[in-house]
Protein backbone atom coordinates (compact mmCIF):
# COMPACT_ATOMS: atom_id res chain seq x y z
CA UNK A 1 0.00 0.00 0.00
CA UNK A 2 1.43 3.55 -0.91
CA UNK A 3 1.06 5.89 1.89
CA UNK A 4 0.34 9.35 1.62
CA UNK A 5 3.88 11.38 2.46
CA UNK A 6 3.75 15.39 3.49
CA UNK A 7 6.31 17.77 4.16
CA UNK A 8 8.02 17.66 6.67
CA UNK A 9 8.12 20.83 9.27
CA UNK A 10 11.45 22.65 8.93
CA UNK A 11 12.47 22.60 12.16
CA UNK A 12 11.57 19.51 12.96
CA UNK A 13 13.48 18.40 9.25
CA UNK A 14 16.46 20.10 11.02
CA UNK A 15 16.41 18.55 14.89
CA UNK A 16 15.90 15.06 12.58
CA UNK A 17 18.68 15.54 11.01
CA UNK A 18 20.69 17.01 13.88
CA UNK A 19 19.70 13.30 14.99
CA UNK A 20 21.14 11.59 12.10
CA UNK A 21 24.24 13.46 12.69
CA UNK A 22 24.69 12.09 15.92
CA UNK A 23 23.34 8.91 15.37
CA UNK A 24 26.06 8.44 12.67
CA UNK A 25 28.58 9.79 15.05
CA UNK A 26 29.31 13.03 13.34
CA UNK A 27 31.83 15.05 15.33
CA UNK A 28 30.42 18.52 13.99
CA UNK A 29 27.03 17.08 15.77
CA UNK A 30 25.07 18.89 18.57
CA UNK A 31 26.85 17.80 21.67
CA UNK A 32 24.09 17.19 23.92
CA UNK A 33 22.02 15.19 21.35
CA UNK A 34 24.97 13.09 20.41
CA UNK A 35 25.70 12.46 24.33
CA UNK A 36 21.96 11.73 24.54
CA UNK A 37 22.39 8.84 21.19
CA UNK A 38 25.48 7.97 23.60
CA UNK A 39 23.51 7.29 26.86
CA UNK A 40 20.69 5.70 25.03
CA UNK A 41 22.91 3.55 23.34
CA UNK A 42 24.82 2.32 26.17
CA UNK A 43 21.03 1.69 28.51
CA UNK A 44 20.65 -1.08 25.42
CA UNK A 45 19.11 -4.39 26.69
CA UNK A 46 21.78 -7.22 25.70
CA UNK A 47 21.26 -10.47 25.35
CA UNK A 48 22.96 -12.32 27.97
CA UNK A 49 25.76 -14.86 26.51
CA UNK A 50 23.88 -17.92 27.67
CA UNK A 51 20.87 -17.13 25.67
CA UNK A 52 22.79 -16.10 22.92
CA UNK A 53 24.41 -19.05 22.46
CA UNK A 54 21.28 -20.61 22.41
CA UNK A 55 19.57 -18.63 19.67
CA UNK A 56 23.05 -18.76 17.74
CA UNK A 57 22.51 -22.93 17.82
CA UNK A 58 18.53 -23.38 16.83
CA UNK A 59 19.89 -20.76 13.75
CA UNK A 60 22.48 -23.18 12.69
CA UNK A 61 19.74 -25.91 12.88
CA UNK A 62 17.56 -24.02 11.48
CA UNK A 63 15.52 -24.13 14.18
CA UNK A 64 14.54 -27.54 14.13
CA UNK A 65 13.85 -27.57 17.78
CA UNK A 66 10.39 -25.09 18.15
CA UNK A 67 9.91 -23.28 20.37
CA UNK A 68 6.71 -23.72 22.73
CA UNK A 69 3.82 -23.29 20.10
CA UNK A 70 0.36 -22.94 20.62
CA UNK A 71 -1.87 -25.47 19.75
CA UNK A 72 -3.46 -26.22 16.30
CA UNK A 73 -6.15 -23.19 16.27
CA UNK A 74 -9.32 -23.88 14.28
CA UNK A 75 -10.93 -20.64 14.97
CA UNK A 76 -8.98 -18.17 12.45
CA UNK A 77 -10.02 -21.10 9.64
CA UNK A 78 -13.27 -20.84 10.17
CA UNK A 79 -14.05 -17.91 7.81
CA UNK A 80 -11.74 -19.90 5.24
CA UNK A 81 -13.84 -23.17 6.24
CA UNK A 82 -17.31 -21.52 5.53
CA UNK A 83 -16.60 -20.18 2.26
CA UNK A 84 -14.57 -23.49 0.90
CA UNK A 85 -18.21 -25.07 2.13
CA UNK A 86 -20.11 -22.59 -0.18
CA UNK A 87 -17.69 -23.13 -2.75
CA UNK A 88 -18.07 -26.83 -2.50
CA UNK A 89 -21.70 -26.31 -2.13
CA UNK A 90 -22.35 -24.30 -5.36
CA UNK A 91 -20.02 -26.77 -7.50
CA UNK A 92 -22.60 -29.56 -5.96
CA UNK A 93 -25.19 -27.75 -7.15
CA UNK A 94 -24.19 -27.20 -10.28
CA UNK A 95 -23.13 -30.48 -11.35
CA UNK A 96 -26.30 -31.66 -10.00
CA UNK A 97 -28.25 -29.19 -12.41
CA UNK A 98 -26.05 -30.25 -15.13
CA UNK A 99 -26.42 -33.80 -14.46
CA UNK A 100 -30.65 -33.13 -14.78
CA UNK A 101 -30.19 -31.33 -17.62
CA UNK A 102 -28.09 -34.18 -19.24
CA UNK A 103 -30.90 -36.41 -17.98
CA UNK A 104 -33.67 -34.60 -19.53
CA UNK A 105 -31.75 -34.41 -22.68
CA UNK A 106 -31.01 -38.24 -22.68
CA UNK A 107 -35.07 -38.86 -21.85
CA UNK A 108 -35.44 -36.54 -24.91
CA UNK A 109 -33.11 -38.65 -27.30
CA UNK A 110 -34.14 -41.85 -26.30
CA UNK A 111 -37.54 -40.60 -26.57
CA UNK A 112 -38.14 -43.00 -29.89
CA UNK A 113 -37.88 -45.72 -28.25
CA UNK A 114 -39.53 -45.42 -25.05
CA UNK A 115 -42.71 -46.55 -25.01
CA UNK A 116 -44.51 -44.11 -22.64
CA UNK A 117 -44.23 -40.71 -22.00
CA UNK A 118 -44.74 -38.24 -19.33
CA UNK A 119 -48.32 -38.04 -20.64
CA UNK A 120 -49.53 -41.66 -19.91
CA UNK A 121 -51.54 -42.31 -17.49
CA UNK A 122 -49.96 -45.76 -15.95
CA UNK A 123 -53.35 -46.64 -13.65
CA UNK A 124 -54.90 -46.93 -16.77
CA UNK A 125 -52.28 -49.26 -18.44
CA UNK A 126 -51.96 -51.10 -14.87
CA UNK A 127 -55.71 -51.91 -14.91
CA UNK A 128 -55.48 -52.95 -18.97
CA UNK A 129 -52.10 -54.82 -17.98
CA UNK A 130 -54.26 -57.03 -15.62
CA UNK A 131 -57.52 -57.10 -17.99
CA UNK A 132 -55.68 -57.83 -21.36
CA UNK A 133 -55.72 -61.59 -21.04
CA UNK A 134 -59.36 -61.68 -20.19
CA UNK A 135 -60.56 -59.12 -22.41
CA UNK A 136 -61.32 -61.49 -25.41
CA UNK A 137 -65.07 -62.55 -24.69
CA UNK A 138 -64.24 -65.86 -24.79
CA UNK A 139 -66.21 -68.32 -22.69
CA UNK A 140 -63.57 -70.56 -21.38
CA UNK A 141 -61.58 -67.46 -19.61
CA UNK A 142 -62.54 -67.39 -15.84
CA UNK A 143 -59.64 -65.43 -14.52
CA UNK A 144 -60.90 -61.95 -12.80
CA UNK A 145 -59.27 -58.50 -13.01
CA UNK A 146 -57.88 -57.28 -9.48
CA UNK A 147 -57.82 -54.16 -10.14
CA UNK A 148 -61.01 -53.85 -11.77
CA UNK A 149 -63.69 -56.51 -9.61
CA UNK A 150 -65.57 -55.92 -6.72
CA UNK A 151 -65.75 -57.70 -3.12
CA UNK A 152 -69.54 -58.45 -4.10
CA UNK A 153 -68.41 -59.99 -7.21
CA UNK A 154 -65.05 -61.95 -6.65
CA UNK A 155 -66.10 -64.50 -9.44
CA UNK A 156 -67.59 -62.34 -11.86
CA UNK A 157 -65.56 -61.93 -15.13
CA UNK A 158 -64.86 -58.45 -15.96
CA UNK A 159 -65.00 -57.15 -19.21
CA UNK A 160 -62.54 -54.20 -19.99
CA UNK A 161 -62.40 -51.71 -22.97
CA UNK A 162 -58.69 -50.80 -23.57
CA UNK A 163 -58.35 -47.63 -26.08
CA UNK A 164 -54.87 -45.93 -26.65
CA UNK A 165 -53.13 -42.58 -27.97
CA UNK A 166 -50.31 -42.81 -29.66
CA UNK A 167 -48.29 -39.29 -30.94
CA UNK A 168 -45.30 -39.88 -32.88
CA UNK A 169 -42.73 -37.46 -34.22
CA UNK A 170 -40.14 -38.13 -36.83
CA UNK A 171 -38.73 -37.16 -40.12
CA UNK A 172 -40.12 -39.87 -42.31
CA UNK A 173 -43.51 -39.78 -42.06
CA UNK A 174 -44.16 -42.02 -44.58
CA UNK A 175 -41.70 -44.81 -43.57
CA UNK A 176 -43.38 -44.50 -40.03
CA UNK A 177 -47.02 -44.66 -41.57
CA UNK A 178 -45.93 -48.18 -42.83
CA UNK A 179 -44.57 -49.37 -40.42
CA UNK A 180 -48.24 -48.65 -38.23
CA UNK A 181 -49.56 -50.78 -40.92
CA UNK A 182 -47.41 -53.92 -40.97
CA UNK A 183 -47.13 -53.50 -36.58
CA UNK A 184 -51.14 -53.83 -36.38
CA UNK A 185 -51.01 -56.83 -38.77
CA UNK A 186 -48.14 -58.30 -36.67
CA UNK A 187 -50.23 -57.73 -34.22
CA UNK A 188 -52.83 -59.59 -35.50
CA UNK A 189 -55.20 -56.40 -36.00
CA UNK A 190 -56.61 -54.13 -38.77
CA UNK A 191 -56.25 -50.69 -39.84
CA UNK A 192 -60.14 -49.33 -39.22
CA UNK A 193 -59.41 -46.09 -41.03
CA UNK A 194 -56.38 -44.16 -42.13
CA UNK A 195 -55.27 -40.33 -43.15
CA UNK A 196 -51.78 -39.67 -44.38
CA UNK A 197 -51.23 -36.28 -45.91
CA UNK A 198 -47.69 -35.37 -47.24
CA UNK A 199 -46.19 -32.44 -49.09
CA UNK A 200 -43.95 -29.81 -48.94
CA UNK A 201 -44.96 -28.46 -45.66
CA UNK A 202 -45.73 -30.33 -42.72
CA UNK A 203 -46.42 -34.42 -43.10
CA UNK A 204 -49.16 -36.02 -41.12
CA UNK A 205 -51.13 -39.51 -40.28
CA UNK A 206 -53.10 -40.80 -38.63
CA UNK A 207 -54.56 -43.96 -37.78
CA UNK A 208 -57.67 -45.91 -36.30
CA UNK A 209 -56.53 -49.63 -35.57
CA UNK A 210 -57.86 -52.09 -33.85
CA UNK A 211 -56.14 -54.60 -31.70
CA UNK A 212 -56.13 -57.74 -29.90
CA UNK A 213 -56.34 -56.82 -26.34
CA UNK A 214 -54.31 -59.37 -25.83
CA UNK A 215 -51.47 -58.49 -27.86
CA UNK A 216 -52.10 -54.64 -27.54
CA UNK A 217 -48.29 -54.31 -25.20
CA UNK A 218 -46.92 -56.10 -28.05
CA UNK A 219 -48.11 -53.35 -30.78
CA UNK A 220 -47.62 -50.64 -28.81
CA UNK A 221 -44.08 -51.51 -28.45
CA UNK A 222 -43.50 -51.79 -31.95
CA UNK A 223 -45.27 -48.69 -33.06
CA UNK A 224 -43.05 -46.35 -30.22
CA UNK A 225 -40.53 -47.66 -32.17
CA UNK A 226 -41.59 -46.27 -34.82
CA UNK A 227 -40.32 -42.41 -33.89
CA UNK A 228 -40.11 -40.11 -31.12
CA UNK A 229 -43.01 -40.62 -28.79
CA UNK A 230 -44.47 -37.15 -28.15
CA UNK A 231 -47.41 -38.41 -25.67
CA UNK A 232 -48.97 -41.64 -24.93
CA UNK A 233 -52.24 -41.61 -23.41
CA UNK A 234 -53.89 -45.12 -22.26
CA UNK A 235 -57.67 -45.61 -20.94
CA UNK A 236 -59.65 -48.58 -19.62
CA UNK A 237 -63.36 -48.72 -18.73
CA UNK A 238 -64.92 -51.19 -17.46
CA UNK A 239 -68.26 -52.23 -19.66
CA UNK A 240 -69.10 -55.65 -17.53
CA UNK A 241 -72.41 -54.61 -16.94
CA UNK A 242 -73.13 -54.13 -20.84
CA UNK A 243 -71.68 -56.88 -21.50
CA UNK A 244 -74.22 -59.35 -18.98
CA UNK A 245 -76.84 -57.21 -20.30
CA UNK A 246 -75.75 -58.24 -23.88
CA UNK A 247 -75.36 -61.99 -23.26
CA UNK A 248 -78.44 -62.10 -21.30
CA UNK A 249 -81.17 -60.12 -23.75
CA UNK A 250 -79.45 -62.89 -26.13
CA UNK A 251 -79.81 -65.81 -23.77
CA UNK A 252 -83.27 -65.26 -22.86
CA UNK A 253 -84.20 -64.57 -27.06
CA UNK A 254 -82.33 -68.18 -27.27
CA UNK A 255 -84.56 -69.43 -24.81
CA UNK A 256 -87.65 -68.08 -26.34
CA UNK A 257 -87.41 -69.35 -29.77
CA UNK A 258 -86.46 -72.87 -28.25
CA UNK A 259 -89.85 -72.74 -26.68
CA UNK A 260 -91.42 -71.51 -29.96
CA UNK A 261 -90.20 -74.38 -31.74
CA UNK A 262 -91.52 -76.78 -29.23
CA UNK A 263 -94.90 -74.98 -29.00
CA UNK A 264 -94.94 -75.40 -32.81
CA UNK A 265 -94.27 -78.86 -33.01
CA UNK A 266 -97.31 -79.48 -30.25
CA UNK A 267 -99.68 -77.01 -32.30
CA UNK A 268 -102.43 -78.37 -33.88
CA UNK A 269 -104.55 -76.06 -35.40
CA UNK A 270 -104.03 -73.42 -38.68
CA UNK A 271 -104.54 -70.62 -36.35
CA UNK A 272 -102.23 -71.91 -33.99
CA UNK A 273 -99.51 -72.65 -36.36
CA UNK A 274 -99.66 -68.96 -37.86
CA UNK A 275 -99.37 -67.44 -34.86
CA UNK A 276 -96.28 -69.12 -33.42
CA UNK A 277 -94.72 -68.91 -36.48
CA UNK A 278 -95.37 -65.35 -36.54
CA UNK A 279 -93.57 -65.05 -32.87
CA UNK A 280 -90.59 -67.03 -34.50
CA UNK A 281 -89.82 -64.57 -37.00
CA UNK A 282 -90.45 -61.87 -34.48
CA UNK A 283 -88.05 -63.67 -31.96
CA UNK A 284 -85.53 -64.38 -34.60
CA UNK A 285 -85.28 -60.46 -35.81
CA UNK A 286 -84.74 -59.87 -31.74
CA UNK A 287 -82.45 -62.62 -31.61
CA UNK A 288 -80.31 -60.75 -34.97
CA UNK A 289 -80.66 -57.73 -32.95
CA UNK A 290 -79.36 -58.98 -29.98
CA UNK A 291 -76.63 -61.03 -31.19
CA UNK A 292 -75.58 -57.61 -33.43
CA UNK A 293 -75.68 -56.18 -30.06
CA UNK A 294 -73.63 -58.74 -28.02
CA UNK A 295 -71.21 -58.90 -30.99
CA UNK A 296 -70.32 -54.93 -30.52
CA UNK A 297 -69.61 -55.64 -26.88
CA UNK A 298 -67.69 -58.49 -27.23
CA UNK A 299 -65.82 -56.68 -30.07
CA UNK A 300 -65.53 -53.93 -27.55
CA UNK A 301 -63.94 -55.90 -24.94
CA UNK A 302 -61.97 -58.23 -27.35
CA UNK A 303 -60.49 -55.29 -29.39
CA UNK A 304 -58.55 -52.55 -28.43
CA UNK A 305 -58.58 -48.96 -30.04
CA UNK A 306 -55.19 -47.39 -30.78
CA UNK A 307 -55.12 -43.72 -32.09
CA UNK A 308 -51.82 -42.83 -33.81
CA UNK A 309 -50.98 -39.83 -35.31
CA UNK A 310 -47.19 -39.19 -37.07
CA UNK A 311 -46.07 -36.08 -37.31
CA UNK A 312 -43.27 -34.77 -39.37
CA UNK A 313 -40.38 -33.06 -38.40
CA UNK A 314 -37.61 -31.41 -39.70
CA UNK A 315 -34.08 -33.19 -39.27
CA UNK A 316 -32.29 -31.39 -36.74
CA UNK A 317 -35.48 -31.53 -34.22
CA UNK A 318 -35.67 -35.05 -34.55
CA UNK A 319 -34.09 -37.11 -31.62
CA UNK A 320 -34.76 -40.45 -32.71
CA UNK A 321 -30.82 -41.66 -32.83
CA UNK A 322 -31.66 -44.66 -35.24
CA UNK A 323 -32.06 -41.92 -37.55
CA UNK A 324 -29.03 -41.85 -39.62
CA UNK A 325 -25.29 -42.54 -38.91
CA UNK A 326 -22.97 -39.99 -37.09
CA UNK A 327 -22.12 -37.01 -39.49
CA UNK A 328 -19.41 -34.41 -39.46
CA UNK A 329 -22.13 -31.80 -39.15
CA UNK A 330 -23.65 -33.81 -36.22
CA UNK A 331 -20.11 -33.75 -34.22
CA UNK A 332 -19.47 -29.69 -34.87
CA UNK A 333 -23.26 -29.22 -34.22
CA UNK A 334 -22.06 -31.56 -30.73
CA UNK A 335 -19.18 -29.78 -30.36
CA UNK A 336 -21.01 -26.43 -30.57
CA UNK A 337 -23.27 -27.52 -28.23
CA UNK A 338 -20.59 -29.02 -25.59
CA UNK A 339 -19.11 -25.40 -25.68
CA UNK A 340 -22.69 -24.12 -24.85
CA UNK A 341 -22.85 -26.05 -22.07
CA UNK A 342 -19.43 -25.40 -20.95
CA UNK A 343 -19.76 -21.40 -21.28
CA UNK A 344 -23.13 -21.92 -19.49
CA UNK A 345 -22.15 -23.67 -16.66
CA UNK A 346 -19.01 -21.47 -16.29
CA UNK A 347 -21.05 -18.27 -16.15
CA UNK A 348 -23.48 -19.65 -13.21
CA UNK A 349 -20.06 -21.04 -11.32
CA UNK A 350 -18.82 -17.63 -12.10
CA UNK A 351 -21.89 -15.92 -10.42
CA UNK A 352 -22.13 -18.04 -7.34
CA UNK A 353 -17.81 -17.86 -7.34
CA UNK A 354 -17.50 -14.19 -7.49
CA UNK A 355 -19.82 -12.82 -4.59
CA UNK A 356 -18.14 -15.38 -2.60
CA UNK A 357 -14.65 -14.20 -3.59
CA UNK A 358 -15.56 -10.53 -3.01
CA UNK A 359 -16.81 -11.81 0.52
CA UNK A 360 -14.14 -13.74 1.09
CA UNK A 361 -11.53 -10.71 0.48
CA UNK A 362 -13.66 -8.33 2.36
CA UNK A 363 -13.41 -10.81 5.29
CA UNK A 364 -9.73 -11.16 4.80
CA UNK A 365 -9.01 -7.83 4.49
CA UNK A 366 -11.70 -7.01 7.50
CA UNK A 367 -9.72 -10.34 9.50
CA UNK A 368 -5.82 -8.72 8.63
CA UNK A 369 -7.32 -5.06 9.88
CA UNK A 370 -8.70 -6.48 13.13
CA UNK A 371 -5.77 -7.91 13.60
CA UNK A 372 -3.75 -4.94 13.39
CA UNK A 373 -5.70 -2.81 15.50
CA UNK A 374 -5.82 -5.40 18.38
CA UNK A 375 -1.82 -5.16 17.97
CA UNK A 376 -1.71 -1.80 18.33
CA UNK A 377 -3.96 -1.69 20.74
CA UNK A 378 -1.72 -4.16 22.90
CA UNK A 379 0.80 -1.47 22.34
CA UNK A 380 -1.31 1.05 24.06
CA UNK A 381 -2.02 -0.47 26.88
CA UNK B 1 -1.05 -21.94 13.41
CA UNK B 2 1.87 -24.44 14.50
CA UNK B 3 4.83 -23.57 11.76
CA UNK B 4 6.25 -26.30 9.95
CA UNK B 5 8.37 -28.31 12.35
CA UNK B 6 11.00 -29.30 9.61
CA UNK B 7 14.18 -27.78 9.56
CA UNK B 8 14.20 -24.57 7.43
CA UNK B 9 17.46 -24.53 5.18
CA UNK B 10 19.43 -21.50 6.32
CA UNK B 11 20.83 -19.46 3.90
CA UNK B 12 24.30 -17.10 3.84
CA UNK B 13 22.19 -13.77 3.55
CA UNK B 14 19.85 -14.79 6.48
CA UNK B 15 22.81 -15.66 8.19
CA UNK B 16 24.52 -12.07 7.57
CA UNK B 17 21.49 -10.99 8.49
CA UNK B 18 21.21 -12.43 12.16
CA UNK B 19 24.32 -11.97 12.55
CA UNK B 20 24.14 -8.09 11.94
CA UNK B 21 20.53 -8.09 13.47
CA UNK B 22 19.97 -10.06 16.75
CA UNK B 23 21.58 -8.02 19.17
CA UNK B 24 19.28 -4.97 17.75
CA UNK B 25 16.21 -7.09 17.63
CA UNK B 26 16.54 -8.13 20.87
CA UNK B 27 16.75 -4.52 22.49
CA UNK B 28 14.21 -3.89 20.52
CA UNK B 29 12.30 -6.15 21.71
CA UNK B 30 13.39 -5.83 25.30
CA UNK B 31 12.45 -1.82 25.20
CA UNK B 32 8.94 -2.51 24.13
CA UNK B 33 8.24 -5.70 26.45
CA UNK B 34 10.61 -4.79 29.35
CA UNK B 35 10.89 -8.60 29.79
CA UNK B 36 14.31 -10.07 29.14
CA UNK B 37 13.15 -13.46 28.71
CA UNK B 38 9.85 -12.68 26.73
CA UNK B 39 12.04 -10.72 24.66
CA UNK B 40 14.70 -13.21 24.22
CA UNK B 41 11.42 -15.84 23.39
CA UNK B 42 10.38 -12.72 21.00
CA UNK B 43 13.77 -12.57 19.34
CA UNK B 44 13.53 -16.35 18.79
CA UNK B 45 10.10 -16.30 17.06
CA UNK B 46 10.87 -13.27 14.68
CA UNK B 47 13.96 -15.29 13.21
CA UNK B 48 12.07 -18.41 13.26
CA UNK B 49 9.17 -16.55 11.14
CA UNK B 50 12.03 -14.93 8.63
CA UNK B 51 13.70 -17.85 8.33
CA UNK B 52 10.32 -19.63 7.21
CA UNK B 53 9.08 -16.76 5.51
CA UNK B 54 12.61 -15.39 3.63
CA UNK B 55 11.09 -16.23 -0.02
CA UNK B 56 8.31 -13.97 1.04
CA UNK B 57 10.69 -10.73 1.47
CA UNK B 58 10.59 -8.35 -1.33
CA UNK B 59 13.28 -5.73 -1.74
CA UNK B 60 10.91 -3.59 -3.47
CA UNK B 61 8.72 -2.99 -0.05
CA UNK B 62 11.67 -1.93 1.78
CA UNK B 63 14.98 -3.35 3.54
CA UNK B 64 15.72 -6.48 4.78
CA UNK B 65 16.26 -5.30 8.09
CA UNK B 66 12.59 -3.32 8.01
CA UNK B 67 11.17 -6.68 6.82
CA UNK B 68 13.00 -8.34 9.73
CA UNK B 69 11.94 -5.83 12.42
CA UNK B 70 8.24 -5.61 11.16
CA UNK B 71 8.08 -9.27 12.23
CA UNK B 72 9.22 -8.45 15.35
CA UNK B 73 7.31 -6.17 16.42
CA UNK B 74 3.98 -8.18 15.30
CA UNK B 75 6.05 -11.00 17.70
CA UNK B 76 6.38 -8.60 20.36
CA UNK B 77 3.06 -7.30 20.22
CA UNK B 78 1.41 -10.98 20.20
CA UNK B 79 3.29 -11.68 22.97
CA UNK B 80 2.07 -8.27 24.83
CA UNK B 81 -1.40 -9.20 23.85
CA UNK B 82 -1.01 -13.02 25.25
CA UNK B 83 0.54 -12.00 28.66
CA UNK B 84 -1.82 -9.05 29.07
CA UNK B 85 0.30 -7.29 30.97
CA UNK B 86 3.34 -4.92 31.15
CA UNK B 87 5.73 -6.23 32.41
CA UNK B 88 8.80 -4.45 33.89
CA UNK B 89 11.80 -3.76 32.53
CA UNK B 90 14.19 -6.44 34.09
CA UNK B 91 17.47 -5.43 32.34
CA UNK B 92 20.04 -5.01 35.36
CA UNK B 93 20.35 -1.13 36.06
CA UNK B 94 23.68 -0.26 35.13
CA UNK B 95 23.87 2.21 37.67
CA UNK B 96 23.94 -0.51 40.12
CA UNK B 97 27.72 -1.36 39.79
CA UNK B 98 30.50 1.62 41.03
CA UNK B 99 31.73 3.72 38.60
CA UNK B 100 35.36 3.90 37.98
CA UNK B 101 36.56 7.12 39.14
CA UNK B 102 36.24 9.96 36.59
CA UNK B 103 33.06 8.13 35.01
CA UNK B 104 30.47 8.85 37.87
CA UNK B 105 28.74 11.63 35.58
CA UNK B 106 28.46 9.64 32.91
CA UNK B 107 26.75 7.19 34.98
CA UNK B 108 24.82 9.82 36.52
CA UNK B 109 23.56 10.75 33.13
CA UNK B 110 23.02 7.40 32.12
CA UNK B 111 20.66 6.75 35.01
CA UNK B 112 18.63 9.77 34.35
CA UNK B 113 18.47 8.95 30.73
CA UNK B 114 17.19 5.39 31.91
CA UNK B 115 14.78 6.78 34.34
CA UNK B 116 13.84 9.02 31.25
CA UNK B 117 12.90 5.81 29.04
CA UNK B 118 10.68 4.28 31.63
CA UNK B 119 8.59 7.72 32.11
CA UNK B 120 7.74 7.02 27.89
CA UNK B 121 4.78 5.62 26.51
CA UNK B 122 5.61 2.14 24.74
CA UNK B 123 4.79 3.38 21.33
CA UNK B 124 7.62 6.51 22.15
CA UNK B 125 9.66 3.70 23.16
CA UNK B 126 9.04 1.67 20.36
CA UNK B 127 10.86 4.51 18.24
CA UNK B 128 13.71 4.92 20.43
CA UNK B 129 14.47 1.89 19.99
CA UNK B 130 13.90 1.68 16.43
CA UNK B 131 15.99 4.76 16.14
CA UNK B 132 18.92 4.03 18.68
CA UNK B 133 19.40 0.68 18.84
CA UNK B 134 18.23 -0.57 15.62
CA UNK B 135 19.46 2.45 13.48
CA UNK B 136 16.76 2.28 11.34
CA UNK B 137 16.06 5.13 9.13
CA UNK B 138 12.88 7.06 8.74
CA UNK B 139 11.76 5.16 6.02
CA UNK B 140 12.64 2.07 7.19
CA UNK B 141 10.46 2.53 10.61
CA UNK B 142 7.90 3.98 8.76
CA UNK B 143 8.06 -0.10 6.80
CA UNK B 144 8.03 -1.45 9.86
CA UNK B 145 5.17 0.66 11.79
CA UNK B 146 3.03 0.53 8.13
CA UNK B 147 3.60 4.66 7.89
CA UNK B 148 4.87 7.28 5.69
CA UNK B 149 8.24 7.91 5.85
CA UNK B 150 7.04 11.93 6.91
CA UNK B 151 4.98 10.45 9.45
CA UNK B 152 7.50 8.11 11.05
CA UNK B 153 9.81 11.40 11.04
CA UNK B 154 7.15 13.15 12.80
CA UNK B 155 6.50 10.23 15.53
CA UNK B 156 10.59 10.05 16.04
CA UNK B 157 10.69 13.96 16.37
CA UNK B 158 7.71 13.78 19.15
CA UNK B 159 9.44 10.51 20.74
CA UNK B 160 13.09 12.51 21.24
CA UNK B 161 11.31 15.72 22.53
CA UNK B 162 9.66 13.47 25.21
CA UNK B 163 13.11 12.18 26.03
CA UNK B 164 14.92 15.29 25.82
CA UNK B 165 11.98 16.52 28.67
CA UNK B 166 12.00 13.45 30.21
CA UNK B 167 15.63 13.87 30.90
CA UNK B 168 15.51 17.43 32.17
CA UNK B 169 12.64 17.04 34.09
CA UNK B 170 13.24 17.47 37.70
CA UNK B 171 13.46 13.81 39.30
Amino acid sequence: MRRREFTLDPAVAAELEALEAALAGDPAAEPELAALVRDVRAEAPTMEPAARARLDRRVERGFVSPLPRRRFALRPLIPALGVAGCIVAAIVAIALSARGGNDDFVSSRGGGGASVTSQARPESSDAAKSSSGSGSGSAGSSSSSPALATPAAPARQRRVERSTRLELTTTDVQKASDGVVRATQAAGGFVQSSQVSTGDGRSTSSFVLRVPTSRLDDALARLSKLGHVKSLQQSADDITGAYDSASGRLTEARAERRGLLRALDHATTAEQVSSLRARIADNRRELQRYQRDFNAVRNRASLATVGVDVTGVARKQATAPSDGPWTPGDAAHDAVRVLEVSAGVALIALAVLLPLGLVGAAGGFAAVTLRRRRREAALSA
Amino acid sequence: MALDQAPATVTASFEALYRSSADAVYAYAASLLRDRSAAEEVTATAFERALRKQRSFDPRRGTQRAWLFGIARNAALDELRRRKRSAELSVEPAGDEPAPEGEAEAAERRATVRAALATLEPRDRELIALKFHAGLNNAEIGNVLGVSASNAGTRVHRALTRLREACHAPS
